[in-house]
């Protein structure tokens, strides 16, 4: 009799045990394109505010509309204790993320084999930055039909967007990217980033033989969004020289697709064809079986050009995106526990965060204000991310900046274009342009 | 005759008229040796000249006037133009020939044509030998709005969409292009040939500058329908280095920065077009005419005068006057002439049969193209050949794959042709210098000596070995294109053979990796000429220090290592052994070129490596495994191979693996116990 109760106890749990489609991991890396915003003094990448809500809310939000539940959310070890912070305290969704704390500085693919013993299904790799309007289930859905290798999602960005905040150059940054697709089987054949091309551009015969349309766009951008069959992670694990995967472990399997050898020779059909499922399986007696299919390595690609999506891994995108979700925010203007002088003008572009004071006769434009920041009088700000616990004194000007966490900017100032530090007191009567005001760190 | 149509077509003022310049020469060799006395354009496809597609072509398209250049046999071609109904009051268009001698190349006829001063808008430039059912003047109508918008458009090439292994896509000479994704400007263009083989299509980066998506396509079948501005016709003036339209001239105006001159692709989906460009595509298109897809251009539309074809079940083509017997069967896609008869017992399938053909019985045809006149004996079998007009075959004839036999040439009785013979009653002249004056007819009677091989050909047999080898074909790599082209002339059996070296060709590329350094073909001729090498010293008795000096320049020239030479020269070495008096003659012979591995042997690991080559050779045969034993005690004698390097082989575990390897290794047992005792009898001694 009590044997049988345990029994049935356990059969209740193992039906407790969801199926788990995906699993989903977010890349909270350093941001070191964010000097000085990601200092230890302000937040780490994935706490920026972005309409005064951190990246990670976004991320975390598009992976709950997507139904996904299993949840791995990698940071280097100095963002350990605010983003653990931000999941246990702050977040309010119905995800149950797991923090992995790796080393700092390493690459998004060394971040993968670090954890690889906890990915257990095929896996979305994400990265905190993302900012993606594309409801979810069209990106799996796209997946789930034909079952590639992995599926990646590139985007256009948008030119429509107003100019950045300090010196909107991030063309120029030799991130051009060259994407081969064909365009019939949105297959992802060719990528090249413009820094590893000189003169000359070169494409193998045998990808031309093997894929007679290829469309190669200049224009795209990868979001770093991806879905990836689980042996993908046995290769990772496998192969130490994959340190990112956008640079290492996305060319590679693309080459995969056209170079038999290549393909032999890093063993990786033999790691595809371990992990074949049983449809698979199937698939390959019944008469309707494609040649086609047989292919280890297929790379998919989905090329989202028709909403919003962008990333806020530099200064100017950050901005822009910034921007972008104050445009878009549906969160009232001015928070309630604001208080606002009522001779103070803030433009319905911008946004105030909570228990904010703002003095009289100052003006808000297109800007965007955390909570608990003290603004005085006469006070002109545009363009610019106030983030939380800000002092600004009276007579300043702010135009395209970024100021981080308790930074104090005193009287008649004017600033263009700069990035103030977390904590760092800007001095009377200060004149900056395009300068990164920051506290030297001590190196000891 | 020429002349006047000439003068009446430089007197009509056609501002609006709408020109077309059908080039009759090809300007190569893919149809040798039938070229030699028919140009190509008037070779019977289905029973229809060429040039008579074209034609029709040109007239659904609304052409007014027509200028057929020619060259070679230009008065055959004047001939049939002038008795042709193209030349009746009726015809659509004017049609005027043009005869170039001198030019060379499509280039020199272009020249010639913008000295002459007749076309005066843009014009439709095609080639005498394709086969479309393209409705042009949409194609124009796109060139026009087209060239609304882009002032500096000078040309639009017309492109078939088709997968890059279509039939109809000459593998010998490809071509990719590369397109602006939205206007389909053409930004890039690059010819692709078998051979040499090519790796990589390179283009400039500048091409991203102005394009933001850039399209490139491998799957088109270029059948050279392009529409010119006048300008095209001036740039080959200016430029006067410029030979062929799509690598000289496309090429040039693409890569050029100055021109500022745009060139546009269009892409045709649902349309039929291509053009016989070698033995292969013909075949390819003559069955898609058989099978209508080049509808309605199609045998029983009757494009010429005369013509009576009927269309049959089975796609079955046959014209009026055709005696055919009972017992002789038609398979699937046959076509056959008036006025020919078919004896008893006969089996034609997938085969083109000509007028008058008289065929005997028992007679078994596929695949064939039999031309005009020809008299096929009993017994006879041909498959996937081409036999040109008045060719006779005698009795109990068997023409195998891919033969071709030109004009009157006569074979039999009792003869097997290999496959491939290519045969013509000119004798193949290796000075190149007088072909121009072949299609003479005299000429032809001079050459009827005796010199026919009367083996290959029979008893009555008249014609001569056609060798593509020795043509005068440019260069190695042209003469592999045109034997490509025409091997896979045959379909099924041999296409698809063909079409499998094609891609393990590709594979093979894709072989070498980011590294250079392991390319296989310099090492295969590498070791090639190591073996030559090595050859030579045995026969002309050099000294071992010439030898080697040898080989270190081969090894250093080709960047190869010395493991790579060794393991070419220790067979070779192995190989001088007398295997009737093997323990002298391996002694002899490893004592003489011993000292040679000695020189290519530098530290314990190569002496090891160098012992796992000995091992392999001499497991690859009984009687080479007898030599293995003395051949390394000789090595250790003559200090090659030191006993630690012996020992080390001996304990490492490849040498055991597999039987054979591990006979080997037994037989090496006793030299090796000895090896040791020795050691320790030393050690022994060391030690007192």
């Amino acid at each position: 009799m009590l044997l049988f109760e345990s029994d049935k106890k356990q059969t209740k749990q193992k039906l407790l045990v969801r199926y788990t489609e995906f699993q989903a991991i977010v890349l909270c890396g350093y941001g070191n394109r964010l000097y000085p915003l990601t200092e230890d003094n302000n937040l780490p990448k994935a706490l920026l505010p972005l309409a005064n809500k951190p990246m990670l809310h976004y991320v975390l939000d598009w992976l709950e509309r997507s139904g996904i539940t299993d949840v791995i959310i990698i940071s280097g070890s100095s963002g350990e204790h605010k983003i653990g912070h931000y999941i246990k305290v702050v977040y309010e969704g119905k995800l149950k993320p797991n923090l992995e704390v790796i080393k700092e500085d390493v690459g998004t693919a060394d971040a993968l084999r670090a954890i690889k013993d906890k990915i257990k299904n095929d896996f979305i790799v994400i990265s905190c930055d993302l900012v993606l309007n594309l409801p979810p289930h069209q990106f799996l859905n796209l997946h789930r039909t034909r079952d590639p290798t992995f599926t990646a999602l590139y985007y256009e960005p948008n030119k429509s967007e107003g100019v950045g905040g300090s010196g909107n150059n991030y063309k120029d940054d030799n991130s051009k990217q060259y994407v081969g697709v064909d365009t019939s089987q949105s297959r992802l054949i060719y990528v090249a980033s413009g820094a590893d091309l000189d003169q000359e551009f070169s494409l193998r015969m045998s990808l031309l033989w093997k894929f007679p349309r290829v469309n190669i766009h200049t224009t795209l951008q990868d979001s770093h969004l991806y879905i990836f069959k689980r042996w993908v992670i046995d290769l990772i694990a496998q192969k130490k020289v994959i340190s990112s995967i956008r640079e290492h472990l996305v060319p590679l399997l693309v080459k995969c697709q056209y170079q038999k050898n290549l393909l032999e020779r890093e063993g990786i059909d033999k790691l595809a064809k371990s992990h074949e499922n049983h449809q698979k399986t199937a698939l390959e007696y019944s008469a309707t079986w494609d040649e086609k299919d047989k292919e280890p390595v297929y790379c998919q690609v989905y090329i989202y050009n028709t909403g919003f999506c962008g990333r806020g891994n530099t200064v100017p995108k950050y901005c822009d995106l910034n921007r972008h979700m104050t445009k878009f925010s549906t969160e009232s203007r001015v928070s309630p526990s604001a208080e606002v002088n009522a001779k103070t003008q803030v433009g319905s572009d911008s946004l105030v965060g909570n228990d904010t004071k703002i003095d009289e006769r100052t003006s808000i434009k297109r800007t965007t204000i955390g909570s608990h920041c003290i603004i005085g009088k006469n006070v002109k700000i545009s363009n610019s991310i106030l983030m939380d616990d800000i002092i600004i004194e009276d007579n300043v000007k702010l135009d395209g900046c970024i100021v981080c966490n308790n930074a104090k900017i005193m009287e008649k100032s004017v600033l263009k274009d700069c990035e103030v530090g977390g904590g760092y007191v800007v001095v009377t009567e200060t004149q900056a342009k395009n300068e990164q005001l920051v506290e030297f760190r001590d190196l000891s | 005759m020429a002349p006047t149509t000439k003068g009446t077509g430089k007197n009509i003022e056609a501002e609006t008229a709408l020109q077309a310049v059908v080039l009759a020469d090809s300007f190569n060799e893919r149809f040798r040796p039938i070229t030699l006395d028919m140009p190509r354009c008037l070779l019977p496809l289905c029973n229809t000249p060429l040039l008579e597609y074209t034609l029709e072509f040109l007239a659904v398209a609304g052409v007014q006037e027509v200028y057929i250049l020619c060259r070679a046999h230009s008065e055959k071609i004047k001939n049939y133009i002038s008795t042709s109904k193209w030349n009746r009051t009726h015809s659509p268009f004017k049609i005027i020939p043009i005869v170039t001698p001198e030019a060379r190349s499509i280039g020199d006829v272009l020249r010639e044509l913008d000295a002459k001063q007749l076309i005066n808008s843009d014009f439709i430039l095609i080639s005498g030998d394709v086969v479309s059912n393209i409705h042009l003047d949409k194609v124009l109508d796109a060139h026009r709005a087209r060239k609304n918008i882009d002032k500096n458009l000078i040309m639009t090439m017309v492109v078939k969409e088709a997968s890059p292994f279509h039939r109809t896509r000459s593998l010998g000479e490809s071509s990719i292009f590369v397109l602006d994704g939205k206007t389909q400007e053409c930004v890039h263009y690059e010819s692709v040939e078998l051979y040499p083989h090519k790796r990589n299509m390179i283009m400039d980066m500048e091409v991203f500058e102005k394009h933001s998506n850039v399209q490139i396509r491998n799957d088109f079948v270029d059948c050279q329908i392009d529409i010119c501005s006048i300008e095209v016709l001036a740039l080959f003036t200016e430029n006067f280095d410029y030979q062929d339209i799509r690598k000289d001239f496309v090429y040039g105006i693409l890569t050029s920065d100055l021109l500022g001159k745009t060139i546009y692709c269009h892409i045709v989906k649902d349309a039929y077009a291509a053009r016989v460009r070698d033995l292969q595509t013909y075949d390819a298109i003559s069955k898609d005419v058989l099978s209508r897809w080049t509808y309605p251009i199609v045998p029983d539309s009757n494009l010429q005068e005369g013509d009576s074809y009927e269309y049959m079940r089975g796609q079955i083509y046959k014209e009026q006057n055709v005696s055919l017997s009972r017992s002789c069967v038609l398979g699937e896609k046959v076509i056959i002439g008036s006025g020919t008869e078919i004896a008893e017992n006969v089996k034609i399938t997938n085969s083109v049969i000509g007028r008058r053909v008289n065929i005997g019985p028992n007679v078994r045809i596929d695949g064939a193209y039999i031309w005009d006149n020809v008299t096929i004996n009993a017994n006879c079998s041909i498959s996937r050949s081409i036999l040109a007009n008045n060719v006779v075959l005698e009795e109990n004839v068997i023409v195998n794959t891919g033969c071709l036999l030109s004009y009157n040439v006569i074979i039999g009785p009792k003869i097997t042709l290999p496959s491939y013979t290519k045969l013509t009653r000119h004798k193949q002249n290796l000075d190149y210098d007088d072909y121009d004056a072949q299609d003479k007819e005299d000429k032809k009677d001079n050459q009827k000596d005796d010199s026919y091989d009367i083996k290959l050909i029979g008893e009555n047999g008249k014609g001569h070995i056609w060798n593509d080898a020795i043509s005068d074909a440019e260069d190695d790599d042209e003469a592999k294109n045109i034997g490509v082209t025409t091997l896979a002339y045959d379909i099924s059996n041999l296409s698809f053979t063909d079409e499998e070296s094609a891609a393990s060709v590709i594979s093979e590329g894709s072989s070498d990796e980011e590294s250079d350094s392991d390319e296989p073909t310099t090492l295969e001729i590498f070791s090639k000429e190591v073996a030559q090498t090595v050859e030579r010293a045995f026969s002309e008795g050099h000294t071992i220090e010439i030898a080697s000096l040898e080989l270190n320049t081969l090894r250093m020239a080709s960047n190869t290592t010395f493991r790579d030479t060794r393991i070419v020269v220790i067979p070779s070495i192995l190989s001088q052994i007398n295997t009737d008096k093997l323990l002298a003659s391996t002694k002899d012979v490893l004592t003489r070129w011993g000292p040679l591995i000695g020189k290519l042997v530098h530290s314990k690991d190569d002496q090891i490596d160098a012992l796992f080559t000995l091992q392999k050779y001499c497991a690859k045969s009984d009687i080479n495994s007898k030599i293995f034993a003395p051949s390394l005690r000789t090595l250790y004698e003559i200090d090659v191979i030191e006993e630690d390097a012996i020992l080390e082989w001996y304990y490492d575990e490849h040498s055991k693996g597999g039987v054979i390897y591990s006979k080997l290794h037994d037989v090496a047992a006793p030299f090796v116990k000895w090896l040791e005792e020795a050691e320790e009898e030393n050690s022994e001694d060391d030690d007192e």
